[in-house]
């Protein structure tokens, strides 16, 4: 069977290391932009660390050995970098948690639905997703940010393709749960109006 | 009958069922929806590629002056080790030369006198003589070993 990036791979062989990083980053400088800002829920320090992931990956090229598909090497150089990112700003992180958590506390959404504000609802379900324990967000971002392609979703997060769609499927469960618990009596006429 | 009776039973379960399955399916297919039309994907920056470019160039170039640095410094060691080594030469030539004019002076002491006494005025010959032979014989040895004369 012939790999989606083989062409790359024997630009690789040949030596034609700028021509196999431009094809690189043409053809996943937005996943890994994804992925980025699926593991770290911030724009701008995603930005950042998917520069210096495909800025490391132009460094290594080098060294890549074919033992893993390109891709899943890309995205481990990613998801890396997103852990080297989280670990350096755990301090910075878990201040500025706390200050979510406090504005949350304020506008969480059972208090949004208990005052009867007739409150955002695109909003009200990212905030929810936002909630979600993180193996669950991670997958239901990703996988929607992947335009629901499963296989994507787990090359990208590193883990077997069953353990994405039971994430995925535990994660939207959690949600739909989520849904009834904050008071909603009927979630479908809710969703309805959310799509 | 009894079959009859079941398959009665089924027929009256089926649409309450049937309608907490839909309800079920629909739930999940409006989440599915909501979330899709909820979380779309972000799109990339604007400058992304050429920032992304720019950092490549930048740090091709970091590392040609990383290069350059390394082997400037590895010249300056080489260097300063031929510089220590050429010392280090002068001095153990130094200190050849003070040997062999000590030698040479012990050797004059001793031989001299019983040659002035058994030659006479012809010592002044001989002596040049002996030195020149040996220094011939010390030079001979020396291209021998060097190798000049295989």
């Amino acid at each position: 069977m012939s790999h989606p990036d083989q062409d790359i791979v024997l630009l690789l062989r040949d030596g034609g290391n700028v021509a196999a990083f431009e094809e690189i980053v043409r053809r996943y400088e937005s996943k890994v932009y994804r992925l980025c800002c699926g593991l770290l829920r911030d724009r701008a320090l995603a930005e950042d660390v998917a520069q210096e992931s495909l800025l490391r990956v132009w460094k290594s090229l080098a060294s890549y050995d074919e033992r893993a598909a390109l891709s899943t090497w890309i995205y481990t150089v990613a998801r890396n970098r997103c852990l080297t990112a989280i670990e350096k700003r755990r301090t910075t992180w878990a201040l500025q948690q706390a200050a979510v958590n406090e504005a949350v506390g304020e506008s969480t959404p059972a208090a949004l639905l208990d005052e009867g504000i007739d409150a955002d609802k695109p909003a009200l379900l990212r905030q929810m997703v936002d909630q979600l324990p993180e193996r669950y967000r991670q997958t239901i971002v990703l996988f929607y940010y992947e335009e629901r392609s499963l296989v994507e979703t787990a090359a990208m997060l590193g883990v077997p393709e069953g353990t994405a769609k039971t994430n995925l499927h535990r994660g939207r469960a959690m949600l739909l749960a989520r849904l009834k618990q904050v008071g909603l009596s009927d979630p479908l006429q809710w969703l309805e109006g959310a799509v | 009958m009894n079959e009859s009776n079941h398959m009665n039973e089924g027929d009256i379960r089926e649409p309450a069922n049937a309608t907490r399955e839909d309800k079920t399916v629909r739930e999940e297919r409006l989440l599915d929806e909501a979330l899709a039309a909820n979380l779309p994907a972000p799109p990339l920056p604007v400058h992304f590629r050429s920032r992304l470019m720019a950092s490549v160039r930048a740090s091709a170039l970091e590392d040609q002056a990383a290069m350059r640095q390394a082997l400037a410094s590895e010249a300056q060691r080489k260097l300063n080790e031929l510089r220590a080594e050429f010392i280090e030469l002068r001095r153990r030539t130094l200190g050849a030369y003070i040997g062999l004019a000590f030698v040479a002076g012990v050797i004059m002491a001793i031989v001299l006198p019983p040659i002035f006494q058994s030659f006479g005025s012809l010592s002044v010959y001989v002596v040049p003589a002996v030195a020149g032979i040996a220094g011939l014989a010390v030079g001979f040895n020396w291209l021998r070993r060097a190798g000049w004369l295989d």
